[in-house]
């Protein structure tokens, strides 16, 4: 029985390789696939980043707004839902998608000053509420050992919840907190 | 052998020009709808987005 060497394989397959390089460029116009693709990679280049930083910037003043209403209102259920929700959102881009993020793909400075600018907005925010929740929980374990009310136990756990929250963030960037670059 | 190769360029030029870019596109932007709204468009495109890029590492 016949059998091909190793040379007779590479060389059969090399040939293949070409023939197949000759039939692509027979069958597709390379102007038009280079179009197509410079249109789309542009896209994903130029848009993607930009709102990923749009999405971001929106999470973080979500939860600062959240956290803010959820401490003050007397309803535990209010502000509640936007804490979570912005939070699932920073942890998706944070943890899951930390390669996409726009640090990698800074091709225009405008992008760059934006990112710049959301991430020390952002950072400051969260740090208000850390300081804000920080504050309410001395606040109100000082007034529940003056006076053992079931309220004072409520804003307690909502202060807890509210520092929780701030952890994620705040950890991600700590120690290098952002230096706003105009 | 023809036959791999050929499968291979469709999958590079699926995963590269279609499922990258508009999987993260539908991510990012059912994001700014979902989080400040709670809208239930802006929670499918999050989840299609994951998917998208889901099926892309795994299938793709």
């Amino acid at each position: 029985m016949y059998r091909l060497s190793h040379k007779d394989e590479l060389n059969s397959y090399l040939i293949l390789l070409g023939r197949q390089k000759i039939l692509i460029n027979d069958i597709l116009d390379v102007n038009q696939i280079e179009g197509i693709s410079s249109s789309i990679i542009g896209l994903f280049v130029e848009v993607v980043p930009f709102l990923h930083v749009i999405a971001l910037l929106i999470s973080y003043v979500s939860l600062i707004l959240g956290g803010i209403t959820y401490l003050l209102d007397e309803r535990e259920e209010n502000g509640k839902k936007m804490i979570i929700r912005a939070l699932s959102v920073i942890i998706l881009f944070i943890f899951i998608f930390n390669d996409f993020s726009p640090k990698n793909n800074m091709n225009s400075p405008n992008l760059e000053q934006l990112e710049s600018f959301t991430s020390f907005v952002s950072m400051y925010l969260v740090f208000i509420l850390a300081t804000l929740s920080l504050i309410f929980l001395i606040g109100n374990c000082g007034l529940y050992i003056i006076n053992p009310e079931k309220n004072f136990v409520k804003n307690i756990r909502k202060s807890i919840i509210c520092l929780l929250a701030v952890i994620i963030p705040l950890g991600n960037n700590f120690p290098n907190f952002p230096t706003w670059k105009w | 052998m023809l036959e791999v190769i050929v499968v291979q360029i469709i999958k590079e030029i699926i995963s590269i020009f279609i499922s990258i870019p508009f999987g993260l596109l539908s991510l990012t932007f059912g994001s700014i709808l979902y989080v400040p709204t709670g809208t239930k468009f802006g929670k499918y495109a999050i989840i299609f987005g994951l998917l998208i890029l889901t099926l892309n590492v795994y299938v793709v």
